[in-house]
């Protein structure tokens, strides 16, 4: 995740410490020290406040350190569908009678799981051109009926949306949730006498979760896929692009799943990954709003205290590593045509990483950055102009990117000739001054825009406490930022963005073919 | 201040604890336990003053150094020349761009980010909006700044034809994927033969020249009515006493006519059939039900609100989410949203399903919506749907822009000044009787419109269109 608050956070810096900006970047980080409290728990959960009194309500984020970059290839995509499962209650909440409803629960994921492993032996004959034979036929039959009178049975001890229901009574606004190759995110706003409903229903979801209606639900994320992937051009650009680029680390692989993979995802796969990876030490709580310090803390450790920690990860073996050589595809799809360009690059805290941040900015932020003055001003190529740093995830290894929306008739070559100028020139040259303040000045007012909202915080707060294990880094980020120099810059373009270690994906417009809609 | 007429206005509201009684075991039992305390708020204070042609409403929050601003004029895209959308589109992007006799063309946008402010223009189908924010140490920098470009902005013919080119080519994109091209196509179809239910014509773009663009201009910069919004650390603000700079002449303009229900209602009548099915290739398939809904003042206003939250547009435990996404997996995203402006009102509910299931969505929406449904709703629901809207009540209050933005709009779509104050007693009067009331009035058979947008499908009783074509 690079989100809009880190980017600046991260790009705070530049030459001259003593620019009011500055001071008033210092005065407003002692301002957010003195708001701010950080506990751990006995078992390792990090539960960090801020109190901001703009009104009575509460912000409550909580992160967990695992996303798709945690899954293997096979269960691409549990990481997410694990997020929607967990809002399908538990032995608590969304049952009449778990006793009852408990038993059959058992049955679904047994026979679940054997359904899936029948259906996947069928589909390997049937691409193999072998005709699937009577028994098996047979035997998945059996399976599914056997399913579907058991989900039958199961459905009326099921409260639907038990929590959502909890929740909505009790004001919420913005009860969501969300995954990426890094973090999972659960979040919502609530009026601030809520507090102790949220910890009774959030530690309960983490204690003892009930994946019921499950294969509803995968069918489900297999509608979300469509929607954010097949039928978006940048989706499919992006899920290719990133396969492309990253050869072995586990940041190639889509957050979502394939569609080959995801109607097979088994439940009893996606308990193991929950159990493996929400555990109290992989966990940040950030609440931000209206309270009182004591309070909160004592009642999260009335709620949360007994999460039974995990067993340690074990350091990932596989790192990128590419063959050096240009990578260059194209896709087609109904919709117009994008370009990306990805160059590898370390992630923080490495010390090259803060100046791309910078290069991130000068290039493309804003109507007065290099390339949106030469693509889309002068030289009329584009439409839309874009740059960021660390995807697709700020975990591990990762990209510097650029991403133009060409007009239709311009040539991909001629945009990548003037992407490739426009770094040189950097490279040759470096940036001037007057850049450099400017970027500055742009990114500590886009901070304090972004400060003024309590789950902009409780989101980017426990983002840095998670990932680097201090929220502070988010202002360490700028300190670096303000040793970064034109030549820093220069430096970073001649290590990292060579050609030999550049990938390209080109959308191409498959309905100028084809002349169809 | 002289002549101004200065208001403060404070509301306490005891934000009480609704209990779960009406469910006995099943729903939200596991949280009966816990005790919630009641707690008043003190809504913000916000000043009006007012000067001639010039209303301010102010909101100072001083927490972090940053000043917000929103000019509101009363001339928009139906105060223009023929209602052009591509006029206005053409002016706001040449306005931002050509800078000021000061600084010529990106020169200006330059000091602009140079600071780290912000600033943006958007003419509205009603209203312009000129919104501003930066730094409060640049406030010296920056206010001239705005200023300038309010009063002395120039209109540089290359950049109008750079973004004539730039407008044609967003044109080409609109049919990217089946969600835009529904969003485009339910305006043109509610809103058809007037000025809110125009998309960008390639065509017309090029009829207008430097001139249309400087006079649309000069009717806009003489608008009489004007409101400034002004948030953040603004108590000692340069923008408190500079009315003499921002008043307008008050020409009489030439307005398209406001909307009203009756006339969507027409549009919707007019298609014949059930509605429309627009083909795009694609691998899921978007389906609206498209309605007519009184305008905002409306004493029918508090009974569609709480029928669009149980039907629609409550998330989760609305009947749309619940039947559609949860029980039969047909959707990721399903549900309803309900629009009220000052003279008229929509209603939308929305699905997106793989195409193999459209026949099956589209039968449920149909059924969920209708009066015959509406009346099996219990006075659990509606009991669940209120206490879910007054709960949220004290969100509309957590964040300054938005308080004053909310402010105005209930002052233009004169709702009364004890409209914040009544709003939870008059959702809390609302019966089930009031549901089915209006769910007869507007969701009645036919009164609802289908719109797809997906591979063709085999329902005839829809007109298939193309992206491109108009509605008939």
């Amino acid at each position: 995740m690079k989100t809009f608050f880190s980017t600046i956070l991260i790009s705070l810096g530049i030459s001259c410490p003593l620019f009011s900006e500055s001071l008033l970047f210092q005065k407003t980080k002692a301002e957010f020290e003195n708001k701010t409290k950080v506990v751990i728990l006995e078992n390792g959960l990090t539960l960090l406040l801020m109190k901001r009194e703009t009104s009575p309500t509460l912000a409550l984020y909580t992160k967990f350190r695992v996303g798709a970059v945690d899954e293997s290839p096979e269960i691409a995509g549990t990481a997410h569908l694990l997020e929607h499962m967990l809002f399908k209650g538990t032995s608590s909440v969304g049952t009449s009678d778990y006793a009852k409803e408990g038993k059959i629960q058992k049955q679904i994921e047994i026979t679940g799981d054997r359904l899936d492993d029948l259906r996947l032996v069928a589909r390997d004959l049937k691409e193999k051109g072998i005709p699937i034979g009577g028994d098996l036929q047979k035997k998945i039959e059996k399976e599914e009926k056997l399913l579907q009178n058991l989900i039958r049975l199961q459905d009326p001890y099921i409260i639907k949306n038990e929590d959502s229901f909890i929740y909505e009574q009790n004001g919420e606004v913005g009860f969501n949730a969300y995954t990426s190759h890094d973090v999972t995110n659960y979040q919502i706003q609530l009026p601030k006498n809520r507090l102790e409903i949220w910890a009774k229903v959030e530690s309960d979801r983490l204690k003892d979760p009930v994946l019921r209606e499950y294969y509803t639900e995968r069918d489900v994320v297999l509608e979300e896929r469509r929607m954010r992937t097949d039928d978006s051009g940048g989706g499919a650009l992006r899920e290719k692009f990133f396969a492309t680029a990253f050869e072995s680390h586990s940041y190639r692989r889509p957050v979502i799943g394939y569609s080959t993979n995801l109607p097979y995802l088994k439940i009893s796969e996606t308990y193991k990954f929950f159990k493996e990876n929400y555990t109290p030490e992989n966990i940040v709580i950030a609440i931000v709003g209206s309270q009182e310090f004591l309070e909160t803390e004592s009642i999260i450790r009335k709620y949360f205290s007994d999460l039974r920690p995990g067993k340690p990860r074990v350091p990932f073996k596989v790192k990128e590593a590419s063959f050096l050589g240009e990578k260059r595809f194209i896709i087609e799809h109904p919709s117009s045509s994008q370009i990306l360009f990805g160059w590898h690059k370390p992630t923080i805290p490495h010390p090259d990483n803060a100046s791309f941040d910078l290069l991130a900015e000068i290039l493309a932020k804003g109507a007065t950055s290099r390339l949106y003055n030469r693509l889309v001003m002068e030289e009329k190529l584009a439409i839309s102009v874009g740059a960021g740093n660390g995807y697709p995830g700020e975990r591990f290894g990762n990209l510097f990117s650029i991403s133009v929306k060409p007009k239709a008739e311009v040539n991909p070559e001629l945009i990548e000739k003037v992407v490739q100028e426009e770094l040189k020139k950097i490279e040759d040259n470096g940036v001037t001054a007057e850049e450099l303040k400017k970027v500055k000045n742009q990114l500590i007012a886009d901070f304090l825009r972004a400060m003024d909202n309590n789950a902009n915080l409780a989101d980017n707060l426990s983002y840095y406490q998670l990932l680097f294990g201090d929220w502070r880094e988010l202002f360490h980020g700028y300190e670096n930022l303000e040793k970064v120099q034109s030549e820093d810059l220069q430096k970073i373009i001649s290590k990292y963005c060579k050609r030999s270690q550049l990938t390209i994906g080109i959308l191409k417009d498959s309905r100028k073919k084809v002349g169809s809609p | 201040m002289k002549d101004s007429n200065y208001l403060i206005s404070i509301f306490f509201i005891t934000v009480f604890n609704f209990s779960f009684a009406l469910y006995s075991r099943e729903m939200g039992d596991f949280v009966k336990d816990i005790p919630i305390q009641d707690f008043q708020i003190e809504l913000p204070k916000i000043d009006r003053f007012t000067k001639g042609n010039i209303h301010m409403h102010r909101l100072i929050q001083k927490e972090v150094p940053m000043v917000y601003g929103e000019w509101h004029i009363s001339f928009g895209r139906r105060d223009l020349p023929e209602s052009s959308l591509e006029l206005s589109r053409l002016l706001e992007e040449t306005w931002e761009f050509s800078g000021t006799k000061l600084f010529p063309k990106q020169k200006f946008l330059e000091q602009i980010e140079s600071e780290g402010a912000t600033l943006n223009l958007s003419i509205e189908a009603d209203k312009t909006i000129l919104s501003f924010s930066y730094l409060k140490s640049k406030e010296e920098i920056l206010y001239p700044l705005i200023l300038a470009f309010w009063n002395e902005p120039l209109l540089d013919s290359e950049v109008m034809e750079t973004m004539k080119k730039k407008i044609k080519e967003e044109i080409k994109r609109r049919n990217d994927n089946p969600n835009s091209i529904a969003s485009r196509k339910s305006r043109e179809f509610l809103f058809k033969g007037t000025y809110l239910g125009k998309s960008l014509d390639e065509k017309k773009l090029d009829r207008w020249t430097l001139e249309s663009l400087q006079n649309a201009l000069k009717l806009l910069q003489k608008a009489e009515k004007r409101t400034l919004l002004l948030s953040g650390d603004v108590e000692s603000s340069v923008w408190n006493d500079t009315y003499a700079n921002w008043s307008g002449e008050g020409e009489s303009k030439n307005s398209e006519a406001a909307l009203g229900p009756s006339l969507i209602e027409k549009n919707l009548v007019s298609i014949g059939g059930s509605g429309i099915q627009v083909t795009k290739e694609s691998s899921q398939s978007v389906i609206f039900l498209l309605g007519a809904l009184p305008e905002h003042k409306h004493p029918d206003y508090y009974a569609l609100k709480v029928l669009n939250y149980i039907l629609g547009g409550g998330g989760f435990n609305s009947f749309f989410m619940r039947e559609i996404r949860n029980n039969r997996g047909l959707a990721y995203s399903a549900g309803s949203t309900s629009e009220f402006q000052e003279t008229y009102g929509v209603i939308q509910f929305y699905a997106m399903t793989k195409n193999e299931s459209v026949n099956e969505v589209r039968k449920l929406m149909e059924e969920m919506s209708a009066p015959e449904f509406v009346a099996k709703i219990q006075e659990s629901e509606l009991e669940r749907a209120k206490k879910a809207i007054q709960n949220q009540f004290v969100f509309l209050f957590t964040d300054a822009r938005r308080i004053l933005q909310n402010d105005l709009k209930f002052q233009e779509h004169q709702l009364g000044s004890d409209y914040l104050t009544k709003y939870r007693e008059r959702i809390n009067q609302v019966k089930l009787a009031d549901l089915q009331r209006v769910a007869k009035i507007y969701l009645s058979k036919g009164k609802l419109k289908c719109l797809i947008v997906g591979p063709r499908t085999n329902m005839n009783d829809l007109k298939t269109l193309a992206p491109e074509d108009m509605i008939p």
